[in-house]
């Protein structure tokens, strides 16, 4: 049977949209990633990021995209770019009503407690009664653990703008006893100087998933794609597992 | 007659291919158990070393920690071999003791403070948080009585209450169930004894045991230990606790095993 001459100009169309629909997706184009602070994980400097987070998720994605872009956002600011589209992730983030996707599981953990000048560190904060009338700084808005909650210690909210700097500072000139911190690391580390002068314990067995937030505006069959990638990425080798095999040669 | 008997060679061989996956299971866990106990020796004899001010500690990180963790397991339960390292439970619970080490490496290398705090309690808990959110379906811990431990977070829950039971009343060396239920669910479950040792006592036992009082006239005795807790006046025969291990998903038996 002849084609017709109608169907001889429309088949090439036909293949080429094949084609064009079977290569887009994820597979070929630009990803852009807000990032938010958390060293040791993630380091700032001058409006750059970079940190072990950043080169695990480089690996994982540059296989499947042309241009992996990182851009440091506030997370204020990060919120808000994700939900207008104009970045396609976003993280390190934990879960909030402001975000509705999430790739299927937490990048690392973030488990808070307290920092102390180190002539007053305290190890263990499940023996609470060390914390009996010490006063400690709270950052306004932060949740504090019930073991906190239930001590005898003294809380003293720190409000305003930068309430984790105006905290540490409080700490150092010995106005409080010590500081409740969502996730300490961020500044006993010893990547961070100011580990010369304080020290700081954890509540342990209140961890916080980390999460790498996905923009509403993704097409679903990206998202799926990018779920598998991730999930077989984490199942090859985990991110916590990669940043402690690198040890101290962050 | 020839299917009635071989009825009964398929009855045969289902009862013995079950009972060799239940030893299997049992094999599994036990090798979990014991990878964990050892882990908890290896920092039980380097508080020394933990504690002191040096910055030569590599014997504490990285895969020199897991070359001394396997040669503490071999010590310990008398054999020359070690569990598959390729195995899945294996393999992560070994990834989670690096990652519980390098979490530390900053209090571990801090000069100024000359107690850390990092004692054999507080390691096996931060190995249990982190294994039990790698989705595995695995669950270890280190527990007691209900009235013999110090940070709720380890309470038995009722299988645990029952198994340290049966190891106390009998003087079991291991308790396994594999038809236990965790959060109701059928899972394999095993436990066995923490012994205790004179280290322990310490912080359990009486203020006579604690190094802060050897010092003093008994009546300045502090009745805290060192972790800041009040000592519980324990003697060296008495239970010193369990370490529980549960397979609740029952995938992970086709995984990697």
């Amino acid at each position: 049977m002849t084609p017709k001459y109608g169907e001889k100009l429309i088949k090439p169309y036909i293949l080429f949209f094949i084609i064009l629909l079977t290569t887009s997706g994820v597979s070929a184009k630009t990803i852009k990633i807000g990032v938010i602070e958390h060293s040791p994980h993630i380091f700032v400097s001058d409006n750059k990021v970079h940190g072990p987070a950043l080169d695990y998720l480089k690996a994982m994605l540059s296989k499947h995209f042309d241009n992996v872009i990182f851009t440091y956002l506030p997370t204020k600011r990060g919120i808000l770019e994700l939900n207008k589209g104009k970045i396609d992730l976003l993280f390190p983030i934990s879960k909030t009503l402001e975000i509705k996707d999430y790739l299927p599981a937490a990048l690392f953990h973030a488990v808070p407690g307290l920092c102390f000048n180190k002539e007053g560190f305290i190890p263990i904060l499940s023996s609470t009664n060390q914390l009996d009338n010490l006063t400690i700084g709270v950052p306004a808005g932060v949740k504090l653990t019930p073991a906190l909650v239930q001590s005898n210690a003294i809380i003293k909210a720190i409000e305003g703008s930068d309430v984790l700097f105006r905290g540490i500072n409080l700490l150092l000139k010995r106005r409080i006893d010590s500081l409740y911190h969502p996730s300490p690391i961020n500044i006993y580390h010893y990547t961070n100087p100011l580990s010369k002068k304080i020290a700081c314990s954890y509540f342990h067995g209140y961890s916080t998933g980390l999460q790498i937030a996905n923009s509403p505006n993704m097409d679903e069959a990206d998202k799926i794609k990018l779920n598998d990638i991730y999930l077989g990425h984490l199942k090859n080798e985990t991110y916590e597992y990669y940043f402690a095999r690198r040890g101290n040669k962050q | 007659m020839f299917i009635k008997r071989l009825i009964l060679l398929c009855i045969l061989l289902a009862t013995s291919i079950s009972e060799a996956e239940s030893i299997s299971k049992k094999g599994k866990i036990q090798e979990i158990a014991k990878i964990y106990s050892a882990s908890m020796q290896y920092i039980f004899k380097n508080q020394t070393l933990i504690n002191q001010q040096s910055p030569h500690k590599e014997a504490l990180f990285g895969s020199k920690f897991i070359k001394h963790v396997k040669s503490t397991y071999q010590q310990k339960f008398n054999t020359n071999s070690f569990p598959d390292e390729k195995s899945l439970a294996i393999k992560v619970l070994l990834e989670v003791m690096i990652e519980v080490m390098e979490d530390n490496r900053t209090l571990i290398l801090d000069e100024d403070i000359n107690f850390k705090g990092f004692i054999p309690a507080i390691f096996a808990f931060q190995i249990s948080e982190r294994y039990s959110k790698k989705g595995i379906g695995i669950k270890v811990k280190f527990t007691n009585e209900a009235d013999r431990v110090r940070n709720t977070f380890n309470n038995p829950d009722p299988w645990e209450s029952k198994a340290i039971q049966k190891l106390k009343q009998h003087k079991l060396s291991e308790y396994y169930d594999e038809n236990g239920l965790y959060k109701g669910v059928k899972s394999s479950r095993y436990m066995i004894p923490v012994t205790m040792s004179a280290m322990c006592l310490t912080c359990h036992g009486t203020p006579k045991d604690n190094p802060a009082n050897f010092n003093s006239p008994s009546n300045e005795w502090t009745t805290f230990d060192k972790t800041g807790f009040p000592m519980e006046n324990w003697k060296i025969t008495d239970f010193g606790g369990g370490i529980s291990v549960t397979i609740y998903d029952a995938k992970i038996w086709g995984e990697a095993y």
